[in-house]
């Protein structure tokens, strides 16, 4: 019997007994090892190519072991799912494979106690990961799990303690504007706009009387000395700019002034000179 | 010679999965009518009535609690009558104590599910679902993906964020329910009346089954949640 085997089109079983060849009957240790051999063969099995015949593999796997067998593997979690990530994302290079997003590695055990010790089964998905705007000289992106906050390196001088640092809200700034109001842009930030919300994130233009096709981040927005790159994030609803639409994920550069429409003209903003 | 093919079943009294499954088959083929093309038709709902001896209720009733009897009910039943899945009836599962083991199928009317939702913004609401369904997504909202481009059959909330536009799908196997997390993840919980939690999400079939009175609940992840309670009118 093979190791492995499909049980639909996003799950496999393995038999971690075969696996390791041991005899029938008798028991099988599953340690990291096995789990990566048995994850690299999903991996393998993985047969979505693109449009241009490349191969596309998963990014994310999820091992469910019987409880007996997990609470064995259990104290080596942390480190486990570390390597698995750096085991597959070299078997990734390996096949010239591309991925959609980072890889995700779990191990989980099986709540509802239906696995035979010995034997697991690996989910995997196509779990897109959000592409933001590459960082430009003075940014930082960070990624912290699936959350991602970019900004700017603000680095000053030591200063003495009656130094007063004000905004520089004044410096050259172009302006944006709703039905519902207007903000500034300042020229060089990166710029976070959608519907109002609790929590929002730093540097953010909140369109006050937006209504609920607009998203909580709709699009970001950056300013140069002549024109204005805008960027539709992947889960936002549609962005046209200048009458052209902005795929999810994407953005474009326009000069001034510009016409931003979101969710197909629920709102339109207007970027100009102040 | 019912008398030797009972011999050859097992006895009166026996009643194995294979022989259950296969007479389960049996009584709803017997439902089978032909359209006006000749095409294999079926009443849209059937009630199977299972009847065991006493001794062996418990085991009868074990098996018709597997979400596996149904599918392999619904396989052999399209396999037998060479018709699609998506023809073949909803299947309802009664069980009852008699002298003898009888398997007979009727067009019936079961009683229909529904759900109440308790917190987010349609708190309080009674959602009721169709009579004939075989599976229903449900989350936030009636539109998601790109471009609004797919439907929720389940409205669970309009605006209460942690809830996922394509939260989970329910999908009727027999006269039980079985839910599947979607893109709510490990944050969708099915705590069974008993108090028993599972997250479908972290089981080998990726799936689990609700019953009357169990409750599917939608979480923040700090611990609030939307809750559905699954109800039978």
């Amino acid at each position: 019997m093979s190791a492995l085997s499909q049980d639909g089109l996003d799950q496999f079983r393995v038999r971690f007994g075969e696996l390791a060849r041991v005899r029938r009957g008798q028991a099988v240790q599953i340690d990291p090892f096995l789990i990566a051999q048995a994850i690299g063969q999903v991996m393998r099995a993985c047969n979505v190519r693109s449009a241009t015949g490349r191969p596309i593999v998963w990014n994310e796997y999820r091992m469910i072991l019987a409880r007996r067998d997990f609470d064995r593997i259990w104290p080596l979690q942390v480190p486990l799912e570390r390597d698995l990530k750096t085991v597959l994302a070299q078997e990734a290079k390996a096949r010239e494979a591309e991925l959609v997003g980072e890889l995700r590695v779990t191990v989980v055990f099986d709540e509802a106690d239906e696995l035979a010790p010995g034997e697991g089964v690996v989910r995997v998905a196509f779990v897109p990961t959000d592409k933001l705007a590459a960082p430009r000289a003075g940014e930082l992106t960070m990624r912290l799990d699936s959350w991602a906050v970019a900004g700017e390196l603000e680095v000053r001088a030591p200063a003495p303690a009656d130094t007063v640092i004000v905004d520089d809200l004044t410096a050259s700034s172009y302006l944006l504007r709703w039905p519902g109001g207007e903000a500034k842009v300042v020229l060089g930030a990166t710029l976070v706009v959608g519907r109002p919300h609790a929590e929002p994130p730093a540097r953010f233009i909140a369109l006050a009387g937006a209504g609920a096709k607009v998203n909580k981040q709709h699009f970001w927005i950056a300013a140069g000395p002549t024109s204005v790159r805008i960027g539709r994030f992947a889960k936002a609803n549609p962005v046209h700019v200048n009458g052209q639409p902005v795929g999810a994920g994407e953005d474009v550069e326009v000069g001034l002034p510009a016409e931003i429409s979101l969710s197909r003209s629920e709102l339109v903003l207007s970027v100009q000179r102040r | 010679m019912a008398w030797f093919s009972d011999l050859l079943r097992g006895g009166d009294g026996e009643l194995g999965w294979d022989d259950l499954v296969r007479r389960v088959v049996d009584a709803i083929a017997s439902l089978r009518r032909y359209g006006p093309r000749g095409e294999t038709a079926f009443p849209p709902e059937v009630v199977v009535r299972i009847t065991v001896p006493e001794g062996a209720a418990a085991i009868v009733q074990g098996f018709l609690d597997r979400p596996d009897l149904d599918r392999e009910v619904a396989a052999g039943l399209a396999n037998r009558c060479d018709a699609s899945p998506d023809v073949l009836p909803a299947r309802e599962y009664a069980l009852s104590i008699a002298d003898r083991v009888a398997v007979t199928a009727s067009e019936g009317t079961p009683k229909p599910w529904q759900i109440v939702i308790a917190g987010g913004d349609l708190d309080g609401h009674t959602l009721a679902l169709p009579a004939a369904w075989s599976e229903l997504a449900f989350g936030r909202g009636p539109w998601h993906g790109a471009d609004h481009g797919a439907r929720n059959d389940l409205v669970v909330c309009e605006r209460t964020e942690f809830v996922s536009r394509r939260a989970g799908r329910l999908a009727r196997v027999g006269h039980q329910l079985e839910v599947v997390s979607l893109d709510q993840g490990d944050e969708l919980v099915v705590r069974r009346a008993s108090g028993e939690a599972i997250r479908p999400a972290r089981t080998a079939r990726g799936r689990t089954v609700v019953g009357t009175g169990d409750a599917i609940e939608l979480g923040d992840g700090r611990g609030g949640a939307l809750r559905l309670i699954v109800q039978r009118q």
